[in-house]
């Protein structure tokens, strides 16, 4: 059942390279990977990796900050993203955007370039964020030594925005009782995904729903439907740990997940502006916020989260594990009240405090099959 | 205090039988407590009271007289009188763990109590009145963005947080006009942002003229504050850090009035006195000069008076700066604050790429520093419940001592959990930075 994306990759990072593509990693769901797709760069997604305990990065950075970020930038010290040409660093958190002088000074690579992502909505910032794309896609041409023509542009947005529309097919796959693909099988083709050129991703995932569609339907199992919301999960530990206690995670509100998936790009005349818009609205990252509230504050809840019910009952789901990475201001501050609201909506709520350490995963373990047994009873 | 001028006590003259402290120092304390006193008078007329996160100019809100009270200010301050109880322990008992900014968890606590009728009459300084709206922007650190959703399940009143954006210091684009000119007029909207705010607020509308009055003021001040922190290079340092922790204040905390411009005008004056009179604040003279990575230690700022005892005076830090004065057209006073806030402020707080005054990664404003200050050596402070100002910190210190020779402490904290930090220990540890900065020597 795991080796869904392993069936059905048919490059690998050092093929790829040795086949002459430039590859250039990025932090978060906030670079646009159309540009760089347009540049004929393949857009690598910078995760961490949960077996690997911290040790060059400990000389180096504070143990009180994101532990993925930690992580992430260990596994570049010990040399993992060598096979990188570049790298693109969003300031979408005080953590992540660190990154960016990280690299340079330790990783140095060719290319290195880091733009500011607004945390607030509004038309200013939309602008602001068009015209931050602009000076990147400046800076990448300088680096290629060529234009990046708005038709390359236009044809990269097509193919991520059919890249988007076939995730969000993927998905659909979740909703019958029991689903027809797991959590840890689309987390695994997600991240195979993000490291491969477009068009390579999309074959990778029409295959995957070919294959899927066309195996026999898993026993009919009355198991606990979960969503898993928050900070980022990119190691397929977790979900295999929630879905060995007899749960299903079948649908997400997570970095490498809807977060990165759950928008289009609609094309206007100003091909920069139209990117801005997708991302800064689309995404739904508690690091942006609306710049006025006056509501009463059960409004706002409902304002801020009324997605996360959308996806529960689009998607049938039983109860909500909320991901808080120690260290994330950005959710910390969020969860109190996002775990009482979706509680008083119907849906059962924890949530999971996690170091993103090797040893951390017996802890989930232990907190998530309490939360599963106790649906279980419900159900 | 204007009319004291030039004159100095027996006691400065003598640097002798205690720390010498300047006289705009116990003024600004003073002028800091009164601003307390203020909000409770403007709030029991029933006046509008914002709380507000660094940010939103009080040139703006002053407009709207709309009272604009700092928690993380206020926060610093009960850190500093050890009187942050018991309202950090109401936010953690709503659930709000200790990796929560210290300021911030106060505040919660503070909020709470608000929410639920309790009497605030003992929080010190009397407490910080009730808001009627609260105000931010995006600037500084990721918490800012946050808090004030969080603070609405407690105080149900209207907010407004727009977006600011810092440029890259390091990055030479930052001191191109263009690039300036990209972030300014994105700033700007963010002013005109909270201008309409606080227009459907208060019902009022902006007075131009008073903008432009407390705009200019504000830019006086501005070029007088970069006078007195330029003098600070001297040897000896006529003022420490203690006394500089307190003095930036009212160019943020007061903005915009004749009295702030006054105040610079008197610092100036004080200071060029003490560098006429080689007044050393280090005890029996100054040996050692540092440099301070971070935010202050609140609760032990009788630490810098410890170090001063061994010839040892903090004469610069990564925090509290202004930067070099820089024209700026008054006539649209909106535009001209935001290319004051511009040139002032946001240029110097991000380092390549960073946010404010924080990550000081490839630190070469901080290289700068050492070699302007004539820096012998680097604390650096890692607050637990900082992000903003703790990451990099680590990789700073590497690159001062294994780069440049330059020998530094770590010394880590909590912002605002006094049990956490053992001031004995972080003592031990100075005596034996000083020995190591004289055997240099």
């Amino acid at each position: 059942m795991t080796d869904l994306a392993t069936k059905h990759q048919t490059s690998t990072i050092t093929g790829l390279k040795e086949a002459g593509w430039k590859v250039f990693g990025y932090y978060c769901c906030y670079v646009p990977v159309e540009i760089l797709t347009a540049a004929h760069i393949i857009p690598y997604r910078i995760t961490g990796d949960l077996t690997e305990q911290i040790t060059e990065a400990d000389n180096v950075l504070e143990k009180v900050m994101c532990p993925w970020v930690r992580n992430s930038f260990d596994q570049a010290l010990k040399g993992k993203y060598s096979f990188l040409d570049g790298i693109i660093v969003p300031h979408v958190c005080d953590a992540v955007q660190r990154m960016y002088a990280l690299w340079k000074y330790y990783v140095k690579l060719p290319f290195i370039h880091q733009f500011d992502v607004p945390h607030i909505f509004s038309a200013s910032s939309f602008n602001f964020l068009a015209k931050e794309l602009t000076i990147f896609k400046n800076s990448l041409e300088e680096f290629i030594g060529h234009k990046i023509t708005d038709e390359e542009l236009g044809k990269a947005i097509d193919l991520h925005n059919e890249n988007r529309r076939l995730v969000r097919e993927l998905y659909t796959l979740r909703k019958p009782q029991p689903p027809l693909i797991s959590g840890v099988e689309v987390l695994n083709l997600l991240k195979t995904g993000m490291g491969l050129p477009v068009t390579e991703f999309n074959r990778l995932l029409e295959d995957a729903i070919n294959d899927v569609k066309n195996r026999p339907a898993p026993a009919a199992k009355n198991q606990p439907r979960l969503m898993v919301s928050g900070c980022v999960i990119d190691n397929d530990q977790f979900f295999s740990v929630v879905e060995d206690s007899g749960a299903q995670v079948v649908m997400d509100d997570l970095p490498l997940g809807t977060r990165s998936f759950w928008f289009q790009v609609e094309k206007g005349p100003d091909l920069m502006a139209s990117l801005s818009r997708a991302y800064l609205e689309g995404i739904r990252c508690p690091r942006t916020v609306e710049g006025t509230r006056t509501e009463p504050y059960k409004e706002e809840m409902a304002d801020r989260w009324g997605y996360l019910i959308n996806y529960a009952k689009d998607f049938k789901v039983d109860g909500v594990i909320l991901n808080l990475l120690r260290f994330c201001d950005c959710h910390e501050y969020d969860f109190i009240d996002l775990k009482g609201y979706l509680q008083d909506s119907g849906f059962p709520a924890m949530v999971i405090d996690d170091d993103y350490t090797p040893s951390s995963i017996l802890r989930v373990k232990t907190r998530v099959e309490a939360f599963v047994e106790t649906l279980q009873e419900k159900a | 205090m204007s009319e004291q001028g030039s004159s100095l006590s027996q006691k400065e003259q003598s640097g002798k039988g205690g720390f010498v402290k300047t006289r705009a120092g116990e003024e600004a304390n003073k002028l800091i407590a009164s601003s307390y006193d203020l909000g409770w008078e403007h709030a029991r007329a029933g006046k509008p009271v914002a709380w507000v996160m660094y940010g939103p100019p009080r040139e703006i809100m002053q407009n709207f007289d709309v009272l604009d009270i700092y928690p993380e200010s206020y926060c610093a301050n009960c850190a500093i009188k050890k009187e942050t109880e018991p309202y950090i322990s109401y936010a953690e008992e709503e659930g709000f763990s200790e990796n929560i900014c210290g300021y911030l968890r106060q505040t919660m606590g503070y909020a709470r109590s608000l929410m639920r009728g309790e009497s605030t009459e003992k929080a010190a300084f009397g407490g910080m009145p009730k808001p009627t709206m609260l105000l931010s922007a995006s600037r500084i650190c990721d918490p800012r963005t946050k808090v004030f959703e969080t603070l609405r399940r407690y105080l149900e009143i209207p907010a407004f947080i727009y977006d600011h954006q810092i440029p890259p210091t390091e990055d030479p684009r930052c001191i191109d006009e263009k690039t300036a000119e990209h972030y300014i007029e994105h700033n700007l909207e963010g002013f005109k942002g909270l201008v309409k705010f606080l227009e459907d607020q208060t019902g009022r509308k902006l007075d131009r003229e008073r903008l432009s009055e407390m705009v200019r003021n504000s830019i006086e001040a501005w070029h007088l504050f970069y006078e007195c922190f330029e003098l600070r290079k001297k040897r000896p340092c006529p003022m420490g850090w203690e006394d500089h922790m307190v003095i930036w204040r009212p160019f943020r905390d007061i903005a915009g009035e004749k009295s702030t411009v006054q105040f610079y005008r008197d610092l100036l004056a004080e200071l060029r006195e003490r560098v006429k009179q080689g007044i050393s604040v280090a005890q029996p003279e100054e040996k050692y000069r540092l440099l301070w990575l971070g935010l202050p230690m609140w609760f032990d700022t009788d630490l810098l008076n410890y170090l001063e005892s061994q010839g040892a005076v903090v004469v610069a830090d990564s925090m509290f700066h202004t930067y070099k004065p820089h024209d700026i057209d008054t006539s649209d006073p909106l535009r001209a604050l935001a290319e004051k806030e511009y040139w002032s402020w946001d240029i110097y707080g991000r380092t390549d790429g960073s946010q404010p005054r924080a990550g000081l990664i490839t630190g070469s404003h901080i290289l700068d520093m050492v070699r302007e200050y004539h820096v012998d050596g680097v604390i650096s402070h890692t607050v637990i419940s900082c992000r903003a100002t703790s990451i990099g910190n680590k990789h700073m210190s590497r690159v001062l001592r294994e780069d440049y020779g330059i020998p530094v402490l770590n010394v880590e904290s909590h912002m605002s959990n006094l049990n956490a930090y053992s001031p004995t220990e972080t003592r031990e540890r100075a005596d034996t930075f000083i020995n190591l900065l004289e055997a240099r020597k």
